[in-house]
Order: structure tokens, then sequence, then C-alpha cells
């Protein structure tokens, strides 16, 4: 397997990091789902010029990476490509918005590259407090959280099963792919009236293959309706370090 | 002995396909080995998913361990019988094998030490416990089939079904799962097409053709059956196949 596939199906490497034993990861999950989901609401909500709240809401992430001891090469190495994409979001914005904009009342630049870093940085820490969710908190505890908050249970089961079946999705990809390559002289890059069949080919596979996998999680006891009945107890430190990074991040937002 | 597996003129379909069982009589006792041989398409493993009901009969009576299998008692019997898929990464989907086997244990309300014991348990019992902390897509094909059936042998089931377990295995790992299955009390139920397999460990040999039992009785009394092997597309484990230089 080849290394790029190898780090990307390492997504293993989430949950062994979720299920360490330290003080992050034995906050409960719900309270951290709440926090993630006020963040990237609050975040989301920044307007497209204000630089300096997304940089102060950055402390959130450096926060914890810091804290909860997170290696930083997996986190890296895991936001790499969703950071390559949210600098795509806004990178016309350059040229559609010449307007001039005061930084920090020093600097007069262009309001075009302000909204592109802004809307860069707030894609970024989205992504960054999300990865923080799934590498504090088991997935079974997320969607646990998730089912408390009424999520329908139908979906929470399909985060939980996709969870399980990216690996094999992608083994499967890189699989057919490395097929093609060896009767096509080595070319990597799929033909595009390949691509059809080649996508369709995938997809029966890894569906067949996702059904033995719920096959054996099923004879190993696995029971839709009581998957999430093992729930954690809220404790009063876990309640207080909600109020205070909501604290934190309502403060920045109405004050700033 | 009393019978731990009954199946009473069973019959099944696929949909819209035709019938792959009709009227199937089957009886298995408590603590035999017992191999299905046939060629491919056969119905093998349809059989042995309708055991653990992964597929539902259309008619007939199936009882494990005299408890009548319908959907109202398919967790309870599946306590009982654990079963190890042909495939082992469909069967190892956890961050690490320690997860992995401690997955049907924990939904059986194991929790604890209790937990930690029974994984621990299983692991040494299949010889990979050193593996325990290695993520499964990581191992090589016997390691995987060990801990394959470390995560069937956690769940302390009284019957164990193997599909195809030498499937891509290589001789010494081979031989390790033989030595493996030899030592387990087990009831035992193994599709294969490793003839020789059978032969060492099973006591007694059904051979499946058309969807139907063709025969069935110890290994050597099968074995010798060329008409029956010929007409079931078998072969004759080389164990007992005469010297091609010596005749002996």
């Amino acid at each position: 397997m080849s290394k790029r596939m190898e780090n990307l199906i390492r997504i293993s490497q989430l949950e062994e990091l979720a299920r360490r034993d330290n003080w992050l990861n034995n906050i409960h999950s719900l309270i951290k789902l709440i926090i993630t989901i006020v963040y990237i609401f609050l975040i989301s909500s920044i307007g497209k010029y204000e630089l300096t709240k997304v940089l102060l809401f950055m402390v959130y992430p450096v926060f914890i990476l810091t804290a909860a001891d997170i290696p930083i090469k997996t986190f890296v190495g895991k936001m790499i490509i969703p950071i390559c994409l949210g600098a795509s979001l806004g990178m016309l914005n350059p040229f559609l918005d010449k307007t001039s904009v005061n930084l920090f009342g020093l600097t007069i630049i262009s309001a075009g590259w302000l909204s592109f870093v802004v809307l860069w940085l707030k894609s970024t820490v989205c992504i960054a407090a999300a990865f923080i969710l799934v590498s504090t908190s088991p997935i079974e505890q997320i969607v646990g959280a998730l089912e408390s908050l009424k999520f329908p249970k139908f979906m929470s089961i399909q985060i939980l099963l996709m969870f399980r079946y990216i690996t094999i999705l992608i083994s499967e990809f890189e699989r057919a792919l490395t097929a093609y390559s060896l009767r096509t002289q080595g070319r990597k890059a799929l033909e595009w009236h390949v691509w059809g069949s080649f996508m369709g080919q995938i997809f029966i596979r890894t569906a067949e293959k996702s059904v033995r996998l719920y096959e054996s999680m099923k004879l190993r006891g696995f029971n839709l309706q009581t998957a999430f009945t093992q729930k954690q107890k809220v404790k009063s430190i876990d309640v207080l370090y909600m109020f205070i990074w909501v604290g934190i991040f309502t403060g920045i937002h109405i004050w700033i | 002995m009393q019978n731990i597996i009954e199946m009473i003129e069973v019959s099944f379909a696929y949909q819209d396909e035709p019938p792959i069982f009709n009227q199937l009589n089957l009886s298995i006792k408590k603590g035999e080995t017992i191999g299905i041989v046939g060629s491919n398409g056969a119905g093998k493993s349809t059989l042995l998913k309708l055991l653990v009901g992964l597929v539902e009969k259309n008619k007939g009576t199936i009882k494990i361990a005299e408890k009548h299998l319908t959907s109202k008692s398919l967790q309870e019997i599946r306590k009982y019988v654990g079963y190890a898929f042909q495939d082992a990464d469909a069967q190892l989907f956890m961050p690490t094998v320690y997860d992995d086997v401690a997955f049907g244990p924990m939904h059986m309300g194991l929790k604890g030490e209790t937990l930690d014991k029974v994984v621990q348990s299983a692991l040494k019992t299949v010889g990979a416990y050193h593996l325990k902390d290695r993520p499964p897509y990581k191992l090589s094909g016997g390691e995987k089939r060990s801990v394959t059936i470390a995560t069937v042998l956690s769940m302390n089931p009284e019957i164990i079904i193997l599909d195809e377990p030498t499937t891509g295995l290589d001789p010494k790992s081979r031989r390790g799962l033989i030595e493996l299955l030899e030592d387990l009390s087990q009831t035992k139920i193994i599709a294969t097409h490793d003839m020789e397999l059978t032969r060492e460990l099973c006591d007694r040999i059904i051979v499946m053709h058309e969807g139907s039992i063709a025969a069935q009785g110890p290994a050597d009394e099968i074995f010798n059956d060329y008409k029956l092997l010929e007409t079931c597309q078998l072969e004759q484990p080389y164990s007992m196949k005469p010297c091609s230089k010596c005749g002996l």
C-alpha cells in the first residue's frame, strides 16, 4: 500500500487518540460536541473582513492541541487536504473584490485578499474543531451524544458505519487503481471514458464488503436498537468546561 | 450424544432465483467437527449463513441447541454460534486487534476487568496476544485468520462456523490454524475446499452438490468413493493418493 493511501486509511490513528486516557478525553462527549457546534456556528457567522476575530477564535484549537498532547504530525497529516480545499473556496475573491480596507488601523490592503484569508482561516479552524472532537472522543460516544441531542437514529447509524466503512472504500479504490495501472503501462490517471464503469465497480464491490462488515457486527451482538444505550454521566466539571469555552467564544464574538 | 444443530426439511431460495435447498435435512451432534465440501456454488456458504440467520429459510425448521431459529430468537442464538467469514477483512474493522476482539463481548454487556480477561484469554488461545495493539489491516493473512477466530472465541460460543478458513494461508500458517482448531473443544463446522484439512480434522464430511447433501460420513469413506468425487467435482486428498512411482 502506498504511503499516501496508508496515511489516508489510518483513520484508526484518530481512534487511537480518542481512546487515550487523559483529562480532555475524559470530558463528556456531549459537552465536547456542544462546544464544537457552538464554535462552528459562531465562526461561520463572522464577517468576511473580521480577521482579528478569526485569529482570536484560533485560541481554541491551539490550546486543545497543546493541552491534550495531540501529535502535530498527525494533525497536519490529516488537515493538509482540507486546508488546500479550504484555500480554493475563496480563491477568486482577490480578483472580484478590489476595494481597499484598513487592517488593524495601520495598513490599507485589498479587501479581496483579506476576505480570502479570513475565509480560508474560518474553514481551517472549523475543520480543526471537528478534528479535535473525533480525536478526543470515540466515534460511538460521538454518535451517542448526537442521539442525546435527538439527532435522527438512522443518520447517526450512517455516520458510525461510514466511519468503519471508509477504510474499506479506500483500500478497494487503491486495489482497483493498481489493477488499472498495471494494464495501462503504469498510467495512474484514469481516462475519462473509464470513470463511469470504474466507479460503478468500486461501488458494487465496496457495497458487498460493507454488507459483510455489517453482518459481522450483527453476529457479534451489535444491535441498532441498543447500540448506544450505555450513556456516560455528565459531571459538574464537564459543565464548567463547557461554560468556560462557550463564555470565551461568546465574549470574543460580542466584544471584539 | 444430543444434537446441537437440527435442520428439518429446510428450503431456501434467494429472491427471484431458483431454489438452492429443497427440503434439506441435517443434524450435527455436540462436540462434532464437521467438514462441508462441494464445488463452487454447491451451497456451502449459504448453508452456513442459514445457521446464523444471515439468510432466512423459506420453509422448514432450524434448531440450534434445542431453540428454534426465528427472528425473535436470533440474538440469543448468535451467542451460541460464532461465525468466521471467509474474508477476514470483513470481520476485522476496529482500530486495534484488542478492540476488535473486545467488540463482541462488549455488546454482550461485559466491561472492565471481566472484558479484559476474556479478550486476553481469546488472544492467548490463538497465539495472537502479542498483536493486541496492532491495527488489523497491517497483519499478515495467517495473523488475520487467528485474530478472526479470537473474535469468535471471545464470545464463548458452543458452535464455531468457519467459512474457507485456510484460503490464502501459507503452509506454516495453515498448519498453525489446523493445530489451533484441533485444540478447540467446541462443535466446529468448516466449509472448505481444503480436503487435507477435512481429513485431518473432521469427524464427519458432508458433501454438498447442487443444493442437496450428496453424501456424508467419515473422511476416508467419502474420499474413497471415486464415483461420488467425480460427480461432485471433488478430488481425493494427496495424502490418500498412491505414490506415482511405487504405486503404494
